[in-house]
């Protein structure tokens, strides 16, 4: 008995200083000299030298296959950049800048004519024109995303062997130039030599090559630099085809508690996908880079906002009911519980960072919390305690405030219930128009696409739907004109933008929460390194050195 | 024995249709549109109707069902993936061998550890070796998998750095996925090796054996743990056939790209031929699986082996002695 005791207290002992020596100490750890390579004003890393050298990506998002064209994921994102380039790149002031295109013009009545270099290969050695450039708009039409950039795309031929013209009609603004730097293309000769659509393997004109033999795929992806890279000029070198790197693994790390080990580490150098909870680890309490780490800053278009479906099935028809909503929720203590000291509450439903947006157009106070307001709301309107459904975009940055908005909504006497399905089924639930499978969508757009007010918004579309009824289940006239002045190339000014966010507000069809900034980091082996606008870090400007 | 295996194989076969009909229906009936999700947010509808008959979900239940079993079976084509564009059989084969490693290596730990562990605790009945090995067995089916893992990570990768807290690019990789994987079943079968160890040294074989002065170690493992080794066998054999598509939270924790992450993904992706094939692939390893230990029992138990070589041979009409006598006399 007394064996027993002594070996149960010596099991217990060991437990326990086994879970004392893992879970205590600095959360920090040593992984460099703790230099000082902290970002610039202008959020870039700060240059000290001249690199080359291994970049270790890590990526929450597995790139899954070559395949040039899909839905942009941080896994896909680092794989186009390495093996594919489009025709123009958006610089760090959102303006496009030459890349396989030298130049564009706009002829005006929304024709664009584009020239392109007349010395492109690819990495097989296929020569590049402008009808390889329309045989890649014709992919990217057949494979269907990102349609809103083509969808009023009405003509588009090639003019010349190295020239092209594209026509909208009617034009929107943005759309030409998210359509001339998020096409990644590619040789016909090159898409029709592999019967894959290039799934195992890339034939891009992008400066690197992926290096088979070394890659392990859904583990880790290497890429290794071209000698034969076809730009040569250097007047048309840039931080998107600059070549610093002499090699680039992509990691692939899924649980994002991980990766931030793998960061710490120093198994990664980079990475985009840091979880909210774990950027404390990284960063300073003024938000700044801390010792042994670069923070890369882009500004970040996605905003956390709520989208009331405001059909004759749902109560959220009620105006009051949906400014009691608005008035229940805290969005400040919901972004700091989501986004600590970091984000910041929105003046209206949209993000600042917006090309088109600026906090000038809120109009001082945005719905500020006000429970006893909402309360009176809710006793105002028509709703009798039925349960509201609160359809959850399936992303951490939206899912994280779900739980504090259901608590929020409970206080005033409003019930919810919290529908979260994954991804395939949250699609396919908002794209029901008959507006009975939900009352409220919990979403954060986001998207390289989204430069523009109302690209960001293009849920009150009503024209994109075959009923006729935008994302709120209602026709709105008035909305849609006002949708359409922010949006159109010829109308789109400061005023049109904020008559259209100054009607949401007023009708209540959007309640914007919150938005937060890009969080890209790296270890200070990254000498040098920028990120582009609403989108990851071109790591072919990157200077890494060990 | 041969002609057993071989009626096994060809059993495996019904299994098999059935295993795949049922997911392909189960997936074909579960809400959540593959098109609209290969499309994005924004398509027209000739182009949802396109893209619909390209990925052939345009035709009816039945058509897709015949095309699927065709495929799958008469061709050995588990067809593309919606999403990822690639060949789903190649990625299948790319990714099997890491989850067959741990498994393989989680049933090995279990072996080695959990035997020795039970035959101590069943050898020491209620004394302090036992409780502590009924401890440490409670401890691993208690704590779960991916939580130990989170500790050895930090434990060493971020403070030790002895290893990589990711990835599958080295042999040492898989070392602390491999035993956060294998805690629950070294702990499962340390219980089961105990119970039936008890059971068996308290027969009477046993106590004759030691009456006649056997010596206590050949008792044990010549006489007591053969005996008591079909159950635990049966453990093994099930537990590593859960482990080749149950591994997904250990592989998503330890970033290793296995065949249950790769699933998982697909699901939610509802790319219909990674998880039809995925599913079929697994069915076929379990029923593979299932069918070496059947086997195995052959070799531990001979009355089992007996049984096997019988079972196949049609019974002779047995003579009766008086017939056989008679026809003797008859010449």
């Amino acid at each position: 008995m007394k064996n027993t005791k002594k070996l149960a207290a010596l099991l217990l002992a060991a437990v326990m200083l086994c879970m004392l020596f893992t879970g205590c100490g600095s959360s920090s750890t040593d992984t460099g000299s703790g230099s000082d390579a902290a970002t610039g004003s202008d959020g870039t890393a700060t240059s000290t030298s001249a690199g080359g050298g291994e970049l270790i990506i890590g990526c929450s998002s597995d790139i899954g296959s070559m395949y040039p064209f899909g839905s942009a994921t941080s896994g896909v994102k680092a794989k186009r950049l390495f093996c594919y380039e489009t025709l123009f790149w958006m610089d760090y002031d959102g303006n496009p800048q030459p890349l396989l295109a030298k130049s564009y013009e706009s002829l005006g009545d929304g024709r664009y004519s584009i020239e392109l270099f007349d010395y492109i290969y690819d990495s097989a050695g296929n020569h590049m024109t402008a009808d390889d450039i329309i045989f890649t708009l014709e992919r990217y039409i057949e494979d269907g995303q990102n349609l809103n950039n083509y969808s009023t795309l009405v003509n588009y031929e090639a003019t010349g062997e190295y020239t092209l013209e594209l026509t909208y009609d009617p034009e929107n603004i943005g759309q030409f130039k998210t359509l001339v730097t998020n096409m990644h293309c590619v040789t016909e000769a090159a898409w029709n030599s592999t019967d894959d659509k290039m799934a195992s393997y890339p034939i891009g004109t992008g400066g690197y090559v992926l290096d088979t033999a070394s890659t392990i795929a859904g583990s880790t992806y290497v890429f290794t630099r071209r000698d034969d890279y076809w730009q040569t000029d250097e007047a048309y070198i840039n931080d998107r085809n600059r070549q610093t790197l002499d090699k680039a693994t992509v990691k692939i790390i899924t649980d994002t508690s991980t990766l931030a080990i793998a960061l710490q580490t120093g198994e990664i150098d980079y990475t985009a996908d840091i979880a909210a909870a774990d950027r404390g680890l990284f960063t300073n309490a003024d938000g700044t880079a801390a010792d042994g780490y670069v923070l890369i800053n882009a500004p970040n278009n996605a905003f956390c906002h709520l989208l009331f479906n405001c059909g004759e099935n749902s109560p959220m028809q009620d105006i009051n009911l949906r400014r009691a909503v608005c008035y229940a929720i805290d969005a400040a203590a919901c972004n700091v519980n989501v986004n600590g000291s970091f984000g910041s509450v929105c003046f209206a439903a949209t993000n600042p960072n917006l090309l088109d947006a600026d906090e000038s157009m809120g109009n001082g106070s945005y719905f500020e919390y006000d429970p006893e307001l909402a309360a009176s709301l809710v006793e105002e309107s028509s709703y009798n305690g039925e349960t509201i459904v609160i359809l959850v975009q399936p992303t951490a940055f939206v899912k994280n405030c779900a739980a504090l908005v259901q608590q929020y909504l409970a206080q005033v006497g409003i019930t919810v219930e919290l529908d979260e399905p994954d991804m395939a089924l949250y699609r396919t639930t908002r794209k029901d128009e008959t507006g009975t499978l939900y009352d409220i969508e919990l979403y954060g757009s986001a998207g390289t696409g989204n430069s523009y007010v109302y690209e960001s918004l293009q849920e009150l579309d009503q024209e994109s739907y075959d009923s006729g009824m935008s994302q709120i289940h209602i026709p709105d006239d008035e909305l849609y004109s006002l949708y359409q002045a922010a949006s159109s190339m010829e109308t789109n000014s400061p005023e049109t933008v904020k008559a259209f966010l100054d009607y949401l507000e007023e009708q209540c069809y959007v309640y914007g929460m919150y938005y937060e900034p890009k969080f890209l980091f790296g270890s200070d082996v990254i000498k040098e390194g920028n990120a582009v606008i609403y989108c990851d870090a071109v790591f072919n400007s990157f200077i890494v050195e060990r | 024995m041969t002609r057993y295996v071989v009626k096994r194989l060809l059993m495996m076969i019904p299994v098999l249709l059935c295993v795949a009909i049922v997911i392909f229906t189960i997936m074909y009936f579960a809400p959540g549109d593959p098109v609209a999700l290969v499309l994005g947010d924004h398509y027209t509808e000739e182009q949802y109707i396109q893209t619909a008959a390209e990925l052939g979900l345009d035709k009816p239940f039945f058509v897709q069902l015949g095309i699927f079993l065709r495929d799958t079976f008469l061709r050995l084509d588990f067809g593309t993936s919606y999403v990822l564009k690639t060949d789903v059989a190649t990625e299948l084969m790319a990714r099997l061998p890491r989850t067959v490693i741990i498994a393989t290596v989680c049933c090995l730990l279990q072996i080695v550890i959990a035997i020795p562990l039970g035959i101590a605790a069943a050898t020491h009945q209620n004394g302090a070796v036992d409780k502590l090995c009924v401890g440490l067995a409670m401890f691993g089916i208690s704590v779960p998998g991916f939580w130990i893992g989170m500790l050895m990570i930090l434990l060493f990768s971020l403070k030790l750095g002895w290893l990589p807290s990711s990835g599958v690019q080295h042999w040492y990789s898989y070392i602390m996925p491999c035993v956060a994987n294998s805690l629950m079943g070294v702990g499962g079968m340390t219980r089961m090796t105990r119970s039936q160890m008890l059971e068996v040294i308290r027969s009477d074989y046993v106590v004759t054996a030691r009456a006649k002065g056997v010596p206590e170690r050949s008792i044990l493992y010549s006489h007591a743990l053969p005996n008591a080794l079909i159950p635990i066998v049966t453990y093994i054999g099930t537990h590593f056939g859960r482990s080749l598509g149950g591994t997904v939270v250990i592989e998503t924790v330890f970033g290793i790209p296995g065949i249950g992450y790769y699933i998982m993904s697909a699901v939610n992706n509802r790319d219909y031929p990674i998880v039809r094939g995925g599913v079929t692939l697994l069915a076929l390893l379990f029923c593979l699986v299932v069918l070496a230990v059947d086997i195995l029992y052959a070799y531990i138990d001979p009355r089992i082996k007996a049984q096997y070589e019988n079972s196949g041979r049609k019974k002779k009409p047995r003579t009766p002695p008086k017939a056989k006598k008679e026809a003797a006399a008859n010449g």
